[in-house]
């Protein structure tokens, strides 16, 4: 009997084991996958480049054909690193904690509608195309990137340290409410007037942080039109830093109202 | 050898005698010893104007001067070098607060499993903030181009 149980008990472990492995690597593949396109979109780059340079100089048939295949291959290279780091930012907003689960629907939703035009617009790429069409297709991609995917990335990378604050934020609420318990409790004991003090200054920083949140939030919207996006994303950043400032602070009074907690 | 042949060897040979006997005991000859200094400068001097001698003596008194001047510094060094040590610049020394350790008694919720908790939430949560980063370089948009429209001609 305790061998029936030791041997299920393994399997048990084995699978779950098997499970957490899975599940742990699939933003690994996903940016490995990401990664893995960025290096054939680097060679192509370069072959393309090569081959525009040897056209632009020489303009024989030999030179053009040259030119047509490197810039087909460009082109397919280019739309497959842009849907495979969607595909990653997509893995990665699963995996954040924090992100309310309308918000994960709606970022899904835009992500694979973007992943789908870039897979339709390399597969219609004309193998056989003159440059001309090449060309065209190229600015349908351009246009396209600049229009939706640009800003979906960076309204994503501003929305990602979101979750995160949010985790943060639901921790140290957490934290202050099984102290504000336990100090009622301390009370019949000891003076606590200083810990109760404690805990409003505590709770006064953990406020502005959750003000700092909001005014972000607030303003995450406005990353989508704003003509320059990265400098909008950096300012966001920058503002979420603050926030955990608030945090970290509030953290290190919470240190102390324990230590006072467990002391005379 | 002719009589005027033997006459003039005769006399040659009288001259030697005469140049290589002492001559104290024919008349007495004033003897020059040139290794004596004082008679050498006395020459030379004895052959300078006063102008000349003048200068000579200036730089006698400069050189003098220089002289005594290296004695006395090497006198001076030495004395300092033995009464005292030289000095070494040092950075004045940082006045770092001490603080007595403070005794805190344990209070009885020191080892009660709710505040034990608390302090090991707290203690992680400091870890995780600490740690925390929101710039993934591999999250970074990528980098590419779509200046693919060249010229053709």
């Amino acid at each position: 009997m305790t061998k029936k149980i030791f041997i299920f008990s393994f399997i048990v472990f084995l699978f779950l084991s098997f499970v957490y492995r899975v599940k742990a690597s699939d933003f690994d593949k996903a940016l490995s996958d990401y990664k893995a396109s960025v290096d054939i979109y680097q060679k192509a780059d370069n072959d393309y480049q090569l081959a525009r340079s040897q056209y632009l100089s020489s303009q024989t048939l030999a030179s053009q054909q040259k030119a047509q295949q490197a810039t087909y291959a460009f082109l397919k290279a280019r739309d497959d690193v842009i849907s495979t780091y969607l595909s990653m930012l997509r893995q990665k907003i699963t995996d954040t904690k924090g992100i309310g689960d309308n918000d994960k629907n709606g970022f899904y939703g835009r992500i694979d509608s973007d992943v789908s035009f870039y897979i339709d617009h390399r597969d219609k790429i004309p193998s056989a195309g003159s440059l001309t069409d090449l060309f065209s297709d190229s600015d349908k991609a351009r246009d396209h990137y600049n229009k939706i995917t640009l800003p979906l990335i960076y309204r994503i990378l501003a929305t990602l340290p979101d979750g995160t604050v949010q985790v943060f934020l639901g921790r140290i609420t957490d934290i202050i409410g099984r102290i504000s318990t336990k100090t009622s409790e301390i009370k019949k004991d000891k003076d606590t007037q200083t810990i109760e003090r404690w805990i409003i200054e505590t709770q006064n920083r953990v406020d502005r942080a959750k003000d700092k949140e909001s005014s972000i939030l607030t303003d995450l919207p406005k990353i989508e039109t704003v003509k320059d996006p990265f400098s909008s994303y950096n300012s966001f950043l920058g503002s979420y830093d603050e926030t955990i400032q608030y945090l970290k602070e509030a953290n290190i009074y919470l240190k102390e109202i324990v230590k006072n907690i467990m002391t005379n | 050898m002719n009589p005027e042949t033997e006459k003039q060897l005769n006399q040659d040979q009288i001259n030697n005698n005469t140049l290589s006997q002492s001559p104290v005991t024919n008349q007495p000859q004033q003897v020059v010893n040139i290794a004596d200094p004082t008679i050498q400068t006395k020459g030379v001097m004895g052959r300078l104007d006063s102008k000349q001698k003048k200068l000579v003596k200036l730089f006698g008194i400069l050189i003098g001067i220089i002289l005594a001047l290296l004695v006395v510094s090497v006198i001076v060094r030495a004395l300092r070098g033995v009464k005292k040590p030289a000095l070494k610049a040092t950075p004045t020394p940082t006045p770092q607060a001490t603080f007595a350790p403070v005794e805190s008694i344990p209070s009885k919720y020191a080892t009660d499993s709710a505040v034990l908790q608390i302090q090991s939430d707290v203690n992680n949560l400091d870890n995780d903030l600490n740690n925390n980063n929101f710039r993934d370089s591999n999250l970074r948009a990528p980098s590419v181009r779509f200046d693919s429209n060249f010229a053709i001609k």
